[in-house]
């Protein structure tokens, strides 16, 4: 049945909402925000040093800054250009990319949206990759169990967010699996080619970095439980 | 006013608006949160607009630099100003149409969708929030009232499509 579009859209987005746990989580994350920022002093006072520029000094100040200012304002402006050409276009990411985003999002330890040790069933739910999630043969079954996942991006790619529990030392490891684009990240060893995965210490932890079988792994090493 | 239930609803609405995706949108309304909080801890109870345009910010930083974002060529001066966001009003369309719409349209013309159906906003009051000419919004409108023309006339012979 027709509706009127503006009738339509509402609906449409008024639908989508937050569900308990996502509205509790948010809530938590205002109350936090605030009270650790009560104590903090304002930094938007002005000293008042008890001189007053006068009209005079105010015009040279506002001339000199007028020129030199519309300098520095053209380099800005051009740096910015750049800057912003450079961040705009594709570039490829290394293993100290990879691994810093790895271990940026490991810290955060967000919620999982499918929780399930079983891969067959989280394969299911990452129905929106372009490649089909599997284990590494690199890791002994026996010692990593799945706990779930979320998605994730890796270098603007969609990527599966994997959390397993490493059994030797009862700690949660985050483990990314995203299809490996050669366009997209350099300098990745291939378990095929006989070669071994690299690790990079981000921030204290140290973060894996390896492809096999077309996709990219990532696994960390948190010593925390 | 507080972050209530409806409020967060409204912005988790808006994340989806841009994202499309459930996870993503919650993803970027806690980064713009988070934000706010770091920012401006004074203004998270009142300023709406605010937050918007952190959340909008935001996501322009990851989506766009993960090439997510649809990059579109704007010519926006080869069509008419005479389009207010009241011309829209008097389109309709059903549920099945609206959700293939919604998956072909920009990114920038779902944010206006939801403001002004949503939060009901005028033209000019979009072109604030996203700090855009109004000319801009204008010929986004232009652009997304041929669209849905375009769009029901192909769509028409299947089914009731969209009355115009």
């Amino acid at each position: 049945m027709n509706q009127k579009l503006k009738q339509s859209v509402h609906q449409f987005y008024t639908d989508k909402t937050l569900s308990n746990t996502q509205h509790e989580q948010l809530n938590n994350l205002i109350i936090s925000g605030k009270s650790e920022n009560v104590d903090k002093p304002s930094n938007s006072g002005v000293k008042n040093t008890g001189q007053e520029t006068s009209p005079l000094w105010k015009c040279r100040i506002n001339s000199y800054f007028g020129v030199k200012g519309s300098i520095a304002a053209a380099i800005s402006c051009i740096s910015l250009a750049l800057l912003m050409t450079f961040l705009l276009s594709p570039h490829s990411a290394n293993i100290q990319a990879v691994a810093t985003e790895v271990a940026s999002n490991h810290s955060h330890l967000k919620p999982l949206t499918i929780q399930s040790n079983s891969y067959s069933q989280v394969r299911e739910f990452f129905s929106e990759l372009s490649f089909e999630l599997k284990p590494s043969s690199l890791l002994d079954k026996q010692r990593w169990k799945l706990l779930g996942g979320r998605y994730c991006s890796i270098n603007g790619i969609k990527a599966a967010q994997l959390r397993l529990l490493d059994t030797e030392n009862n700690s949660v490891q985050t483990f990314y699996q995203v299809e490996h684009r050669p366009k997209y990240f350099e300098n990745i060893p291939k378990v095929g080619n006989n070669e071994l995965p690299l690790s990079v210490a981000i921030d204290g932890v140290p973060v894996e970095v390896w492809s096999e079988g077309g996709i990219l792994y990532s696994l960390t090493h948190s010593p925390r439980p | 006013m507080e972050f209530d239930r409806d409020r967060l609803n409204r912005f988790y609405q808006y994340c989806y608006a841009l994202t499309r995706h459930e996870q993503d949108a919650y993803d970027l309304l806690q980064s713009g949160i988070e934000k706010l909080l770091k920012q401006s801890p004074a203004q998270a109870d009142t300023a709406d607009a605010y937050l918007y345009r952190i959340i909008r910010n935001t996501f322009i930083d990851q989506y766009r630099r993960q090439q997510r974002f649809e990059h579109e060529a704007f010519d926006e001066d080869q069509h008419s100003v005479d389009f207010d966001i009241t011309t829209l009003e008097s389109l309709s369309i059903d549920s099945h149409h609206l959700n293939k719409l919604m998956a072909e349209i920009s990114t920038a013309e779902r944010e206006m969708l939801f403001l002004w159906a949503v939060e009901e906003y005028t033209t000019q009051e979009v072109a604030d929030l996203l700090g855009i000419p109004k000319g801009t919004v204008l010929s986004r409108i232009f652009r997304l009232r041929k669209k849905i023309q375009n769009y029901d006339a192909s769509n028409k012979q299947v089914s009731g499509g969209i009355a115009l």
